[in-house]
């Protein structure tokens, strides 16, 4: 599965998971940072959409120290005038940089939301920035690795999108479908194949995934819906069983036993006198006569 | 407050649960009736309420409040409830002829078409937490944030404001922030629409009053839809599927049953 290896792989480069409200794919961004941090990789979230508490309810508790997270949610356009907290300025290589500068070489980056980021700098800024992360600037290897966005496609004009799209060598489109997740994966190779597939996704309580193509999905679906299958009654009978049923009397069959049965009549059974009453006038011809009708 | 709604959304007056942004829709019917479901039942658990008031007069919601129960007017002597009336205030700034109240006034932003500090201001020093309060949590309302797109201000500067709302009301304050925006799909207004879709990312609850597909009926009044979860993380997982009930809505409260269960039918 396509999905899997790229969550499991770390696939080095830009990825983005790209959603519509009102279902969010914040949690298949939160089951990617997992993977990456459990492959032991330095994790740095840049937040603009969510607080520092938020983000982090529902990460498992050991993997939580090792997330760094940068705070650009608390005070993003200075109004408070407080702490310094990131803003829509910091959106830079070099700040970034900066930023990381204290953790190793391998960092996956995190931009919870790209939207947000779109929503208050120029285009043409963020994609540049977006690429000198990528591919490193003027020369130098970027220290990031890997960098995840979360990008909700529903806010943004479609040549935005396509910008940003064409930018990123991984995009995750995310529908969904019932319980499911239906994803379309494109991935661009190093060699500039490109891939594209299609799953179904759910998420685990524990930020694993669990995959399946389409097509296996729609035979996992015919048994799913078999109505037979949890019957509190048989369908079908045994040979056994179909003897039995058919060795049984029904009790409206009239056999030579019961009749027997019922024309013999057995010791002690009761018996019928009747002596007409010499007062009695009885008509042979009208039974009925005495009625008063 | 409807009884009803309340247990559909597992809320009770005793505990009021903390640090949650729900947002209010409607489309093809009026979504009030959840405005004053909130305030009405807000004030009755106790919280300390700052309402912005952008469609309607004070004396409507006090109305219809005290049909639900609730005295606003006591509510504001007492100081729980934090009233900003916009219609007012939005008159005085347009007709009124003192500078310095321009000044202080919260919606002085619509005159200067400056961003929503002042707004925010407003709100966050109506809900501060201070000493000697007996309110159990801070909670802002909204009725109803479009409203001021219509009034000249940019989608991106209103965001901003509600970034802001939540940023303190809900994470700093651990309070609540509900808001309505109005039907946005059928009034085709592109600037609505982009509101109702960047509101919808960030909140944790969405109540969407839909009138029905087949027309006016008497009986059933719309379907109300429940998105839970959507960003919620950790507890909930895989239960993003919206939950529909019909409404009916009543002199003083509103009945909610399953799809095509109206008392009417059966």
């Amino acid at each position: 599965m396509m999905l899997e290896k790229l969550r499991n792989g770390g696939t080095p480069g830009v990825l983005l998971i790209s959603d519509a409200a009102p279902h969010s794919g914040r949690e298949l961004l939160h089951s990617f940072i997992v993977a990456a941090l459990e492959r032991g990789e330095q994790v740095h979230v840049l937040g603009y959409e969510r607080s520092q508490e938020d983000f982090l309810l529902g990460f498992p508790a050991p993997l939580v120290p090792r997330l760094n997270f940068h705070d650009g949610y608390s005070d993003p356009l200075q109004w408070l005038g407080g702490p310094h907290s990131l803003g829509p300025s910091d959106f830079t290589a070099e700040r970034i940089e900066a930023l990381l500068r204290d953790s190793g070489s391998a960092v996956t980056l995190v931009l919870d939301s790209l939207s947000w980021i779109l929503a208050h700098s120029p285009l043409p800024s963020v994609c540049h920035t977006l690429r000198e992360l990528s591919r490193g600037q003027k020369g130098t290897a970027s220290t990031v690795t890997r960098l995840l966005a979360l990008l909700h496609k529903d806010l943004h004009d479609p040549g935005a999108l396509r910008s940003v799209n064409l930018l990123a060598d991984t995009v995750i489109n995310m529908e969904r479908r019932g319980d499911w997740d239906r994803v379309t994966v494109t991935h661009r190779k190093k060699s500039r194949k490109v891939e594209t597939s299609e799953e179904m996704v759910r998420i685990r309580g524990d930020l694993s995934l669990e995959v399946f193509r389409e097509k296996e999905m729609e035979q996992r679906k015919g048994q799913e819906v078999d109505p037979t299958a949890n019957l509190t009654f048989n369908l079908r009978l045994s040979e056994a069983e179909r003897e039995v049923k058919d060795s049984a009397i029904l009790p409206f069959t009239f056999s030579d036993s019961k009749k027997s049965s019922l024309l013999q009549s057995g010791p002690g059974s009761a018996r019928v006198y009747y002596d007409p009453d010499p007062a009695d006038d009885v008509d042979e011809e009208d039974p009925d006569d005495d009625l008063d009708v | 407050m409807f009884p009803e709604l309340n247990s559909l959304l597992g809320a009770g007056t005793d505990t009021v649960e903390r640090g949650k942004f729900t947002l209010l829709c409607d489309s093809k019917t009026d979504g009030s009736f959840l405005v004053h479901h909130f305030l009405s039942y807000y004030l009755r658990a106790g919280c300390r309420v700052c309402f912005v008031a952008l469609v309607q007069s004070f004396s409507h919601y006090s109305i219809v409040a005290q049909k639900l129960g609730v005295n606003l007017s006591s509510a504001k002597d007492e100081g729980q409830l934090v009233f900003l009336e916009g219609l007012r205030s939005y008159t005085d700034l347009l007709f009124g002829d003192n500078p310095e109240a321009e000044v202080t006034n919260p919606l002085c932003f619509l005159r200067a078409g400056s961003d929503l500090k002042p707004l925010y201001s407003f709100v966050s020093a109506a809900l501060a937490p201070s000493a000697g309060q007996s309110w159990k949590c801070p909670v802002l309302i909204l009725d109803d944030v479009s409203v001021l797109l219509s009034l000249g201000v940019p989608p991106l500067q209103l965001l901003d404001f509600m970034h802001y709302c939540r940023a303190t009301v809900c994470t700093q304050y651990q309070g609540n922030v509900v808001c309505l925006v109005h039907g946005a799909e059928e009034s085709g207004d592109e600037e609505k629409e982009l509101l109702r879709r960047s509101l919808s990312h960030q909140s944790q609850v969405i109540l969407w009053a839909e009138g029905l597909s087949s027309g006016f009926c008497k009986e059933v009044h719309g379907q109300l839809k429940i998105f839970r979860g959507a960003v919620s993380s950790g507890k909930k997982r895989g239960q993003t599927q919206p939950e529909i009930y019909q409404y009916k809505i009543q002199d003083k409260h509103v009945t909610f049953f399953a799809r095509g269960l109206s008392a009417a039918v059966l």
